[in-house]
């Protein structure tokens, strides 16, 4: 098996369109979090987004291309041109056709779709852009980042709500770690801020009216965001043969489901999902440092995740730095899962930990450490990242730091 | 409306019974507050993540009553 490291990041967040801006937000706990603005949206009452409202799509992509694009397709393609830059890797004509794209997401072109059917059903116009399927497919994400990065080998869409690009990342850590690729360009991009999805979501109740507060007593629920993150991993041989700059290496990847129910987590899937990554990557409960949660804010998912990290780590629990990035960006859903691994690498590279912010005191339920309010210089060797969807589809990953 | 959410072969619902026993949770208690809102044509606020206050069938009837009797005050 050959060993998987991450020579290339890149973000489109709330708080920055590139991963500096990104993490000196999370670091700063600089919430991006504001009142929504969204087209024809006047009857919603949402009182609080993760919007990107200054992506200017016309700097990334000339008229004809922008034409193609969804927006959710316009953040991965702008994260994955960032993260192959940096990795710094020449495609060759024999190279690009052993790299992947792997892009996950949780509902695909959202914007695309429901601009259409408002045309069709609220309008009555009687026909659609002839691009609004190309557009709206799960998988153009993945499509337009193999096209814009020139990416032939292996390219699919994963969907697991909540947990896509968790999942992605870890089906593109296993062609990398089996061989069947020399890289991938992996991770997850959203874009759902429309009407009639936050009509879905407010009709849920779960959303919190006044700021996102994973694991802090008086939380009130999880707040939609959008954006995009895409990591470049290689094959640590490739890596090391072209003097690459190596950020961190992914050593294992678990994955679980409930069967149990819809919505409700379960920390009994949770747990199993971290322990087989931890198990997949060869560390010991006292190994992790930090845990980066997916601590959604929401009553339910923290209570249970907090449970999960119990059952997984036992004692070893309370020694977790473990902290909650949705806290400044939200929840970007089947972003989420990439935006926070980005997060993790740079945990590592910085040695700092971000902190959960909004934190107000300690939910007897919710008893461990949270880097509550502010970052903690702390070094971080070994760490792991949380997705777990509805749908009760749970997916971890583990990394650690590099060191040859 | 309450009855379809109850576990199957409850029986009769009685306005003492509370949602817990009759196995309505929390995704039910939801679904049950959309299909109220819609019947009455009334805005019930809650959020999921908050305790939901209405614990029986009587809670639940007597916010329903109430706020279809507030909308009349104000037609």
């Amino acid at each position: 098996m050959n060993r998987v490291v991450v020579t290339g990041l890149g973000a489109v967040s709330p708080v920055g369109q590139s991963v500096k801006d990104y993490w000196s937000a999370l670091v700063a706990g600089r919430s991006g979090l504001q009142p929504p603005q969204i087209e024809r949206g006047e009857t919603l009452t949402t009182k609080l987004v993760g919007q990107i409202r200054d992506f200017d799509a016309a700097a990334h992509f000339d008229s004809k291309q922008i034409g193609l694009l969804d927006r959710v397709s316009q953040f991965a393609v702008v994260a994955a041109r960032e993260a192959l830059a940096q990795s710094g890797l020449t495609l060759t004509d024999e190279l690009s056709e052993n790299v992947a794209a792997i892009i996950g997401s949780g509902s695909g072109g959202q914007g695309t779709m429901d601009d259409g059917f408002h045309r069709l059903y609220a309008e009555g116009a009687t026909r659609l852009h002839p691009l609004s399927i190309p557009r709206m497919m799960m998988s153009a994400a993945a499509s337009q980042v193999s096209l814009h990065c020139n990416l032939k080998g292996p390219s699919y869409a994963v969907a697991s709500a909540c947990a896509s690009a968790t999942h992605a990342i870890g089906q593109a850590f296993h062609l990398v770690r089996s061989g069947t690729v020399t890289a991938a360009l992996c991770g997850g991009t959203e874009s759902s801020i429309s009407f009639g999805a936050m009509k879905g979501w407010e009709a849920m109740r779960i959303m919190a009216p006044d700021a996102c507060r994973p694991f802090s007593r008086d939380r009130k629920g999880m707040v939609i965001a959008e954006g995009a993150a895409v990591l470049v991993l290689e094959n640590l041989d490739h890596a090391r043969k072209r003097g690459a700059d190596i950020l961190a290496e992914v050593i294992g990847f678990g994955m679980s489901a409930d069967a149990k129910d819809l919505t409700a987590p379960d920390p009994n899937g949770m747990a199993r999902a971290i322990t087989m990554a931890m198990k997949d990557a060869s560390l010991a409960p006292g190994d992790v440092d930090y845990v980066n949660a997916h601590g959604t804010g929401t009553v339910a998912n923290d209570e249970s995740e907090t449970q999960a990290l119990h059952k997984s780590f036992g004692d070893a629990a309370r020694k977790l730095a473990i902290s909650s990035t949705k806290s400044v960006v939200g929840h970007s859903l089947g972003a989420a899962g990439a935006l926070e691994l980005v997060a993790v690498v740079m945990a590592m590279r910085d040695a700092v930990v971000p902190p959960t912010i909004n934190y107000l005191g300690p939910d007897p339920a919710c008893d461990l450490d949270y880097v509550p309010n502010e970052a903690r210089s702390m070094p971080v060797n070994a760490a792991l990242s949380n997705s777990f969807a509805f749908g009760g589809l749970n997916a971890v990953l583990a990394a650690r730091s590099f060191k040859g | 409306m309450i009855a379809d959410k109850a576990n199957p072969g409850h029986g009769e619902v009685r306005m003492t019974d509370s949602l817990t026993e009759l196995g309505i949770d929390s995704l039910e208690v939801v679904e049950l507050t959309f299909l109220l809102e819609e019947k009455f044509d009334v805005e019930i606020p809650f959020n999921a993540n908050s305790d939901i206050e209405a614990k029986t069938v009587a809670d639940l009837v007597s916010a329903v009553e109430g706020l279809v009797a507030a909308k009349a005050a104000r037609a």
